[in-house]
């Protein structure tokens, strides 16, 4: 027999009691478990949604607006394109794709279009909704597409775009059928010509009614330089909060810099709302699940003291004392958490789908967190009623004292 | 060896100061078996749980073998009881989740630390000398009152102690049973040199004694 024996046969003794304070740490780590499974998953499906969108930062010159970046007058306000190294080689975090750009209203002779210069790794990184038609598995030549298998449905050939040669453009759905372009043939723009390597499916926003090339290929044709006018950012929305639009102020001080707003606050407001009801769960749960501990123990205590008294009498110090309560804390608060995170993932699994329209898997590092969380639960709950068992009167043990 | 050099014990009640024990100096030689009587309330007990080092007395110094107890840390005194005492009380105090093997072993557990070592030969050796091999994996409450007094007795002699202090052991037992626990005490007194100091209401029980202290109002007289 070890002191172990002692604590296990004691511990299934008062089953009752045992049920109820296991319970009250199970349910509260359930409840943060479920919330933070749900919070989790929500805020990457957000994310997901975020990178679909795309950028959520835009860098303007000083005495641009809003309004300029959609417009593209052919006068509106540039600054250098060596901002963007300015940017990367700050090492700041949460800018998760920079794409610079440069887009001018010009004349092609019949009619006008705005012609974007863009960067294809940044551009198209932001973009994955971009794709184009594989003309059946045929390879242009002109794009590299993210997959090269041959599918019977040409539908199924639509890959995302990956690169876009000097001399190609990507045409939006209004302006190619306007101009009647399709993909492989061509178009002159100031008197460059341009092979049309996709057309670019509807989206529903100026995309539309742009066409694009490289960036490098517009400065040369428009004869401006190493400009651009603006400079489309996808940052991690925690990181906004955080201060990242701070941090690229200072980096850029002679730039505006603003968020597409809307996007932005409802992702922040999303992710704060969840963090505080987290939060506000969590000191409640860790002041219940104490209390609850803590007045277990102190009952057992009470219900203890002659036996407590005679472990004294014949010989049980004080780390004797504390051994034997606290090991039982710490089995009762192991045991919380590994129930409490089985049903708080079990509730967010169920519940998840239903009312977040999520499909929700349980995390496995909350389990580890979840046991920890409540053995320090039952650890500070239990604290006070062991500092009094260990100082018991052994002399309770005699019927006249 | 025990010296008790003028100790008194005043509680402190809330209806104002009770004396436990009023000036109280006694010397045991070791092997002695002292009964000590007196009427409800006179001091008998205080005087047993002062020998014990669980109640330090207002003023005065109890020395077992050269050692004043109450000058010990706490864990020093617990060691100090865990090793040199045992204890028989009235109501056996049992922990009544453990069978009477693991009862027995409890002492020895505390001793060596929780490191389990030889506990359990001993435990059912000394529950053999008291008959109860075939009750070893008993609960308390699976046993008779003399067969629980039984096991307590082999409780306080787990770690071979040279002191028994026994509060009213017979209190709770009819008589044939009581005998039977007396007569346990009396060979531990003079097969195995152990000194015995027991508190008894009872004249049969003081009778096995070899010194008698009788008590009252927390004096001797």
């Amino acid at each position: 027999m070890k002191l172990n024996t002692i604590i296990w046969k004691e511990l299934f003794l008062r089953k009752s009691q045992l049920v109820s304070a296991l319970l009250a740490v199970t349910l509260g780590i359930a409840v943060i478990v479920g919330i933070q499974t749900v919070a989790a998953v929500s805020e990457k499906a957000v994310k997901i949604k975020m990178e679909n969108l795309g950028a959520n930062i835009l860098v303007l010159p000083q005495s641009a607006s809003v309004d300029d970046y959609y417009a593209a007058d052919i006068d509106a306000p540039t600054f250098p394109e060596a901002y963007v190294e300015r940017i990367l080689n700050s090492a700041l975090s949460g800018v998760d794709n920079l794409s610079p750009k440069l887009t001018r209203r010009i004349d092609t002779g019949s009619t006008n279009v705005v012609l974007t210069g863009i960067l294809p790794s940044g551009e198209l990184a932001a973009k994955p909704y971009w794709t184009i038609s594989g003309l059946s598995g045929e390879d242009t030549g002109h794009i590299h597409k993210g997959s090269s298998g041959k599918y019977a449905d040409p539908r199924l050939q639509r890959t995302a775009i990956e690169t876009l040669n000097r001399n190609d453009v990507l045409v939006g759905k209004v302006v190619a059928e306007r101009l009647n372009l399709t993909e492989g043939g061509t178009i002159t723009l100031r008197n460059h010509v341009f092979t049309v390597a996709g057309i670019l499916p509807e989206t529903g926003t100026v995309d539309d009614n742009r066409v694009f090339a490289h960036l490098h290929t517009v400065q040369g044709i428009l004869g401006i330089g190493s400009q651009i006018s603006c400079i489309e950012i996808m940052g991690c929305c925690s990181a906004i909060s955080d201060g990242l639009l701070g941090n690229l102020r200072n980096i850029l001080p002679d730039t505006r810099i603003t968020t597409i707003g809307q996007i932005v606050s409802t992702q922040i407001e999303t992710n704060s709302l969840m963090e505080k009801i987290s939060l506000i769960f969590l000191v409640i749960i860790l002041i219940v699940g104490a209390i609850s501990i803590g007045n277990f123990m102190w009952a057992n205590v009470e219900e203890r003291k002659r036996e407590i008294g005679t472990m004294i009498a014949i010989g049980a110090t004080r780390g004797i004392i504390y051994r034997l309560f606290m090991t039982k804390a710490l089995v009762l608060g192991a045991a919380g958490g590994f129930f409490g995170y089985i049903i708080g993932s079990a509730g967010a699994m169920i519940l998840g789908p239903r009312l977040a329209g999520l499909a929700v898997a349980p995390m496995a590092v909350y389990l580890l967190y979840a046991v920890l969380m409540a053995v320090l639960i039952s650890l500070t709950g239990s604290f006070i009623p062991t500092f009094r068992a260990s100082r018991l009167d052994p002399s309770l043990i005699m019927q006249e004292v | 060896m025990i010296q008790i050099t003028d100790v008194t014990k005043i509680y402190n009640g809330p209806r104002g100061q009770v004396t436990g024990l009023d000036r109280i100096s006694i010397s045991i030689t070791k092997g002695s078996f002292v009964t000590v009587t007196g009427s409800s309330g006179s001091g008998k007990t205080t005087l047993l749980v002062t020998l014990g080092g669980l109640l330090r007395p207002t003023t005065g110094s109890v020395e077992v073998d050269g050692q004043h107890i109450y000058s010990l840390k706490k864990n020093q005194l617990s060691r100090y009881r865990n090793r040199k005492i045992g204890f028989i009380l009235q109501t056996f105090n049992l922990i009544p989740y453990l069978n009477a093997l693991e009862n027995v072993m409890i002492p020895m557990i505390f001793a060596s630390e929780n490191k389990n070592g030889g506990c359990h030969p001993r435990a059912e050796s000394l529950l053999e000398r008291m008959g109860l091999r075939e009750r070893s994996l008993h609960l308390p409450r699976e046993l008779s009152i003399g067969q629980q007094q039984r096991v307590a007795i082999a409780r306080a002699l787990a770690n071979d102690p040279d002191l028994i202090l026994a509060d009213e052991p017979t209190g709770n037992l009819d008589p044939a049973m009581a005998m039977e626990i007396l007569e346990i005490l009396r060979k531990l007194n003079e097969d195995e040199d152990k000194t015995i100091i027991m508190v008894t209401h009872s004249p049969m029980a003081a009778a096995f004694g070899t010194h008698r202290l009788d008590l009252r109002n927390g004096r001797l007289i």
